[in-house]
């Protein structure tokens, strides 16, 4: 009877072992789902809130306004001779179609870093920002510096960028004097490369990487670093590019979010 | 220990982690101090207290940071499971015991959630054993001796 008991007792730990691994697997397969991002994302704007409340910079918000205006104004022109850089070059790849003159103009959200997130290789910001401003998933974050991140979670008053040195981050991009197309992610290890660029494709050290604008997720044109070093394996199909980014995500203060990108 | 002692501890822990522990970060590497709770509290308990503590434990953390949502509930009920072989059978616990046995469930945790968190990626296993798992183990297990230094020893001590 005891032995019965025993067993039972053992086979117990087992069985909320199992439906617990379960639940947090259907967890893990749930993060899609817009109750569970909302909920996520609640949950984290509380912590960013809170985090928030502990800065002390907030003091000085007329130095601060200030000083966010000016970096907003920067930051815009700096985005937008980007994108003419981009039409300039445009324009003499595609010298047939004189006439077509095509410009463009970012609408940008100035936001502050709240917090910071790392747990294994996810690395991530909480901005001050959220739905309520009109911030959505996937929008591009950048500084007048260059490419930041990306929205992966917006709440109501605050979202969280996914950073460029997450290990899951992936920006399709291109080399703006040649226009190689590759695609940028970072090595885990302090290092960024562009991938999938073929062997003979034309390019150089000091090269600029820029956005290519072939994803959902970033407009043409955002600078994101300048290529450091180019190797190639003997007998290898691809060339192994790094690329140094115009930004360190993990200093930065205050980002701007490319809202939408009009043309006219 | 009552139960409000050990959720009011659990709030202090969970407040350093998600608030303070941010700025201690080297190179990335965090120490992670809800699993030292959950290393604590689960040690001298059964073992299913442990493996539905961990489960809500990582729950409530992946809540509160920008990961995947479920990977650490995942882990940590793991870890939860296991905790009880890792504990001492000593009334009296020390603190280089502790460290040691603490630092092999630190490693297992660590291994798992990075493994998570690369999946998909091309990463070699020395790479991120190297860059990740055994600092961030070696970390956590620094964290856990300064918390074992610093509570009181009715805390470490079985309420059975």
């Amino acid at each position: 009877m005891i032995r019965w008991e025993n067993q039972i007792h053992y086979l117990r730990d087992y069985v909320i072992l199992f439906l617990l691994l379960v639940v947090s697997l259907v967890l893990l397969n749930s993060n899609s789902n817009p109750q569970i991002r909302w909920l996520h994302a609640a949950s984290v704007g509380l912590l960013g809130t809170f985090q928030k409340s502990l800065t002390f910079y907030e003091k000085y918000t007329h130095l601060e306004r200030e000083n966010e205006h000016l970096r907003e104004r920067l930051a815009r022109l700096s985005f937008e001779n980007s994108l003419m850089k981009e039409a300039y070059l445009n324009n003499i790849h595609l010298k047939k179609m004189l006439g077509f003159k095509k410009r463009a103009r970012a609408h940008l959200v100035v936001a502050q870093v709240a917090g910071k997130s790392s747990l294994g290789f996810a690395r991530a910001i909480l901005i001050d920002v959220g739905t309520a401003s009109g911030v959505a998933e996937k929008m591009p974050v950048v500084t007048d510096q260059g490419l930041v991140g990306k929205i992966a979670l917006a709440g109501p008053h605050t979202s969280v960028v996914q950073l460029i040195t997450d290990l899951n981050f992936r920006a399709s991009a291109m080399i703006q004097r040649s226009r190689v197309v590759g695609i940028f992610a970072p090595s885990g290890a302090g290092k960024f490369f562009l991938k999938d660029v073929p062997i003979q494709a034309d390019v150089q050290p000091g090269d600029v990487v820029v956005t290519s604008g072939y994803s959902d997720s970033f407009p043409k044109g955002i600078r994101i670093g300048v290529v450091t070093r180019v190797t190639e394996k003997k007998n290898g199909l691809l060339k192994t590019i790094e690329v140094n980014p115009s930004v360190k995500p993990q200093d930065v203060e205050d980002v701007f979010i490319v809202m939408k990108s009009r043309t006219k | 220990m009552t139960t409000l002692g050990y959720l009011l501890v659990f709030l202090l822990f969970l407040v350093t982690q998600t608030v303070f522990v941010p700025f201690i970060e080297i190179a990335g590497v965090r120490p992670d101090v809800l699993l030292i709770f959950l290393a604590i509290f689960g040690m001298k308990r059964e073992r299913i207290v442990g493996t539905v503590s961990g489960f809500g434990i990582g729950l409530i953390q992946d809540l509160f940071t920008a990961g995947f949502l479920g990977a650490n509930a995942l882990v940590k009920t793991l870890t939860g499971f296991l905790v009880q072989p890792f504990s001492s059978e000593k009334s009296r616990e020390t603190a280089v015991g502790f460290g040691w046995r603490f630092f092999w469930l630190a490693f297992l945790h660590d291994l798992l959630l990075s493994w998570i968190f690369a999946w998909g990626n091309t990463i070699s296993v020395w790479f991120f054993l190297v860059r990740f798992v055994v600092p961030g183990a070696v970390y956590s297990t620094v964290a856990a001796l300064i918390v074992f230094a610093v509570l009181p020893g009715s805390f470490f001590s079985s309420d059975d």
